[in-house]
């Protein structure tokens, strides 16, 4: 039968050293390196808020004029037909599994 | 600039012990630090709730951390394997001597190592800084459950890890 006494008393010895901050040691004049090391040009300013929904505008603009030159040139027929139909959404799904990963990877 | 010198005073302590924690080293950790309050001084034009430095900074420790783990990993697959092998035969004493030597913290220190670079993370926030769920939730941009679930995780392998090595020291007496 497992002793309790010990595992409890090796718990709080576990936490208490997990509690306890490392000693370190910090460098004489860390602060002046610090502020040595910093850029002297400031930063650049955060983007500017109307570039988002520029983009978007620019972006909607683009699909619009891409449907109405699909729509008078008559290629809703041609995207209509099932192998070209099932190529477009394969690379659809390749790109979006792609997008997917890339933001999971970047969130890890 | 006056004001950030007095944030690095203020917050310089805290960002070495927590480098100190989540590195498992001692010493050189000037370099981190410093790119720490770089990556600080970087973000600030674009941040402007003075209250959340706190958390903010701890957010940059975990990711020079993480950024310092990958480049290592990334050197030690460039080197070759003579030279692995040889690190391997020097390294530092194993958890089992540290214990025989009663240093517990050593080898809490060396078990931690062991954790995910995200675990140590949270067992480090906890326990060391003191920073509760939601703190910590904030820190790695994760759900509140995630980092109770990860915290009770990694606090059960990190027990799991001591007795592991406590054992052939009672067997041994």
């Amino acid at each position: 039968m497992p002793d309790r006494t010990v595992d409890a008393a090796g718990d709080v010895a576990m936490d208490a050293a997990l509690r306890r901050a490392p000693e370190v040691r910090i460098p004489p004049h860390f602060t002046n390196r610090v502020m040595a090391s910093l850029p002297r040009t400031p930063a650049a300013p955060a983007a500017s808020p109307w570039i988002l929904p520029a983009l978007s505008l620019a972006g909607a603009a683009t699909l619009a004029s891409l449907g109405w030159a699909a729509l008078s040139l008559g290629w809703t027929q041609w995207f209509g037909q099932p192998p070209v139909l099932a190529t477009v959404l394969g690379i659809e799904a390749v790109a979006s599994l792609a997008w997917v990963w890339r933001v999971y990877r970047s969130a890890r | 600039m006056d004001d950030f010198a007095e944030l690095v005073e203020r917050h310089q302590t805290m960002v070495f012990r927590t480098l100190a924690r989540l590195t498992g080293d001692r010493e050189g950790l000037e370099d981190l630090a410093q790119e720490v309050f770089l990556r600080l001084f970087r973000a600030l034009p674009h941040f402007r709730k003075q209250a959340q430095v706190g958390t903010f900074l701890y957010r940059i420790i975990v990711n020079v951390v993480n950024d310092e783990f990958r480049r290592r990993q990334k050197a030690r697959l460039a080197s070759p394997i003579e030279e692995e092998e040889h690190a391997l035969e020097h390294s530092a004493p194993g958890p089992l001597e540290l214990l025989e030597q009663s240093q517990m913290e050593e080898a809490v220190d060396a078990a931690l190592l062991r954790l995910t670079e995200y675990d140590r993370a949270i067992l480090t926030l906890h326990y060391q800084e003191d920073r509760s769920y939601e703190e910590i939730a904030a820190i790695l941009d994760a759900p509140m459950g995630t980092v109770k679930t990860h915290l009770y995780r990694a606090r059960e392998r990190l027990k799991g890890m001591m007795k592991e090595w406590t054992r052939p020291c009672q067997i041994g007496q």
